[in-house]
Order: structure tokens, then sequence, then C-alpha cells
């Protein structure tokens, strides 16, 4: 009986993988913009429900002993997606799958609540546009363009996000707390201070920010992290991008060595 | 005197753990040396039981094939046995020094790899200096400079040699009970 489990536990495993592997063979051979909406939200929520290594899971908690709610906003390890960096791709297929992982999580952690689903259906919206882009554009720097502009878009639903778990954990009397993935433990928790207080800071570790600027290897998808929280973890050394209303804005690198506070202030 | 050969295993194990907590203020060696100096290799987390349970291992090895060993063949097995044990445990210093690092939001020490990722040995040294500089740049995440299978290797080595140091250490100790206590057994004859 255990040996009869076991294999179809395998035969299942194989067909999922056997699938997976088709459906990146299939994305990788219509790269010229026929890959359609549904199949990369199928296959999106088949690697969500086959719990793949690939995806960065999100988090969604309540710890009633601080009275926090800690969350993470989860990701994909596009890396593993086996598509070129430069591949238009590789964007709507990574916020699909992002999309799809936290819908899961809600669906389980705040079925009783409905501030996440529309957030949730404009992030959706935004891959069909971005497919669409990737299918109508033809001109190679005219798409770039474009999808820096989608890749905007997505962060500012993910920003829009963040700002609504962090209005309900308020109202429902707990401390929102966005944790690392598993890296929290191993990095400083800095006080982030942003002056005046309406800015929006993004930070890039060093080494990435070489390797997206110098080198050219992350086309239009800089991995990006907004600083939302007023403690963020963090180590080593960034390069940040800050801007505010009006245009002041300001960057450079910054060098997390201790707990001390960061202060993101306009050069002008 | 002992009535069986477990007895005498017991008796020459409590004589060695009596030496080598004069020696090194540990009862099996490692767990204190671990502790105290922070010079445990830093993979994987019971480090300490596996080498407690190595110099066992490694005194039985001493009691069971070398107890009927004339005194010029215990001599030179003590000999050997500090031999290895100084081999390991300079060869064991430099892998530490060379091959680790300390993550300084938590002090805790993790292995490096050897072979560096293609994207990092890209800007390494025109953009970086060395793939050690690359890692603040990544959050001290070790397996973003250097390969999964690179890191595995160092991690292992590292264990290898510690265990081979503290092995050695055992045997060397046994072995020296083993011959006292034979002087000591004919001298009562």
């Amino acid at each position: 009986m255990k040996a009869n489990l076991s294999t179809k536990k395998l035969f299942g495993v194989t067909a999922l993988l056997l699938t997976v592997f088709t459906w990146l063979a299939t994305v990788k051979a219509q790269t010229k913009g026929e890959v359609s909406f549904q199949e990369v939200k199928v296959m999106a929520q088949e690697f969500v429900n086959s719990d793949s290594a690939l995806i960065k899971a999100p988090i969604f908690r309540y710890t009633e002993q601080n009275k926090q709610i800690e969350y993470y906003l989860g990701g994909v390890k596009v890396q593993a997606l086996e598509l070129q960096s430069g591949d238009p791709f590789l964007l709507p297929i990574e916020k699909q799958i992002q999309k799809e992982s936290l819908e899961k999580l809600f669906s389980q952690a705040l079925s009783k609540e409905t501030f996440w689903q529309p957030i949730l259906a404009e992030l959706e919206q935004l891959v069909r546009l971005t497919l669409s882009d990737i299918e109508n554009l033809h001109d190679r720097k005219e798409l770039e363009r474009q999808l820096d502009g989608r890749s905007t878009d997505f962060d500012n639903a993910m920003g829009k996000l963040d700002a609504a778990i962090r209005s309900f954990a308020k109202a429902k009397g707990y401390t929102p707390r966005k944790v690392g993935r598993g890296l929290a433990s191993d990095t400083f928790s800095v006080p982030i201070v942003k002056n005046p207080g309406n800015g929006r800071v993004q930070v890039l570790p060093w080494v990435k920010y070489v390797l997206c600027n110098r080198l050219q290897k992350c086309g239009a998808n800089w991995p990006w992290r907004e600083l939302v929280s007023t403690e963020e973890s963090m180590v080593g050394e960034y390069y940040y991008e800050a801007s505010w209303p009006g245009g002041r804005r300001s960057e450079g690198k910054i060098d997390i060595r201790s707990n001390a506070t960061i202060t993101f202030t306009p050069r002008d | 005197m002992p009535q069986n050969g477990l007895q005498e295993f017991r008796e020459i194990l409590s004589d060695v753990k009596s030496l080598t907590t004069w020696a090194i203020g540990g009862v099996v060696a490692a767990p204190l040396v671990d502790l105290v100096l922070h010079t445990g290799p830093p993979w994987p987390k019971g480090v300490a039981v596996i080498t407690s349970m190595v110099e066992l291992i490694s005194l039985m090895f001493v009691f069971h094939f070398w107890t009927g060993k004339n005194q010029k063949a215990i001599s030179f097995r003590l000999t050997l046995s500090f031999m290895i044990l100084l081999i390991g445990f300079f060869g064991y210093l430099f892998l530490f020094a060379s091959y680790t690092f300390v993550n300084p939001a938590t002090s805790a020490r993790y292995a490096k790899g050897f072979v560096v990722k293609p994207e990092v040995a890209a800007m390494v040294p025109d953009l970086i200096p060395t793939p050690e500089a690359a890692l603040a740049g990544l959050e001290y995440r070790e397996e973003e400079v250097w390969t999964g299978g690179s890191i595995v290797a160092v991690r292992i080595v590292l264990l290898a040699v510690w265990l081979l140091t503290f092995g050695s250490i055992a045997a060397f100790i046994g072995t020296f009970v083993l011959a006292q206590r034979r002087r000591r057994r004919r001298a009562r004859a």
C-alpha cells in the first residue's frame, strides 16, 4: 500500500515536472508574443500549487504575544525560470506567479477580508497589459521603455498592497512588521527615516547595482527593494535612490554595519 | 585489575577524559573548545556532538587494534598521531582563516566557496576588488558569490580536517594512556 502511494506520488511529481518543463520550453520557443495570458495564469497556478522551490513564499501571520502582524510579499527566484535576463516575458511571468502565491496565502489567512482582492486584480490586469505590450510592440527599444514603465506600475501596485496591509494591521490594533525571507535573522534591524516623510526610497545590494548598471545584465528588471517600513532588515553595502514629490531626489551608496538610523534627505 | 575488556576500555576512557580535561579544559575536548574559542567549523550545527563521537570511535580503534602491540609499535603510533594532529591543526587554522567569514550582524561564521559565480567573476577585479568584497555588496549571502557545490565542498573539508584533528588528539592521548598502563602493569608484575 505504502509502495503504491509512493509510486503514485512519484508519478504525480514527474508529471508536474514534465508539464513545467514543457511549459518553460514553450515559453522559450514563443518569445515573439504568442504566450496567452491564460497559459501564464494556469502555469503560475501550477507552480504555486506544487510549492515550487523557485517561489519565495509570502508571509502573513499574527503574533499575539507582541500584537504584531508579520508579513512579506514574496517573490520569485527569476534566475531559476531558465529565461534570459533580458527576456520580456520574465516580468509578467514573475508577477503572475507572485500574484498567485499571494492569492493562495490571503485566501487562507485573510479569507474574511477583501482589501487585498482589488489590488491583486490590478496586478493581474498589469500582467495582461504587459503581455499585450510584448505582442504588439515590435521595436526592441520601445518595448524596453514600455516594460520599464510596467515595472514601475507593478512596484506601485505592490506598494499599495503593502500600505493596505499596514492600514489593516493598525485598524485591528496590531503593529505591522515587514519581515525578510529568512534573511532577517542575519541582518541588522535598521531604523529608516525619510526627511521629508513623503519620499520614496528604494535600494539594491551594491553588487546587483554594478551588475545592472555597469554590466547591463538586468534589462528592464532591476531587483529594487522599496523601503516601506520604519525598520528594515539590512546588512552590507547598498545603492539607494530616493525621490520626493516635486522632483527632488538623492542617490548613492550606503554601508550598513550597525543598527544606526539611516536618514534619507534630498540633495538640493 | 580490570575483569574484562570492556571494563579496561572504561578505565582507559576515564584516564583519557581526565588527561583531556587537564589539557584543554573539556570533557571529551571538542564542545568547550568550540564554544570558548569559536573556532569550530561553521557547519553542521551539531558539530560538538559529532566531534565527541569521532573521539570516542577513535579511542575504540586505538584500544581494539593497538592493545596487543609492543612498546616500539606503540611509540611509533604515538608519534604518528602527533604528526597528524599537528598537520590537521595547522591545516584547519589555514582553512578556517581562508575559507570562512563572519556576518557582521550576528557574528555567525559561514563557509565561503572556491568557485566564483560567473556574474560575480565578470566584475572581479575591475569593478569589485575580490569575491570577498562582493560579499558585503550581496547582503553576506555566500551562495550569491560562490557556487553551491564549492561551498558544500569547503564545509565538508573544514569538518573533515576538524574531525581529523580531534580524532588524532583522542588517538594520541589514548595511545599514551595505553602505553602508561602497560608500563605500570609490567612494573607491578
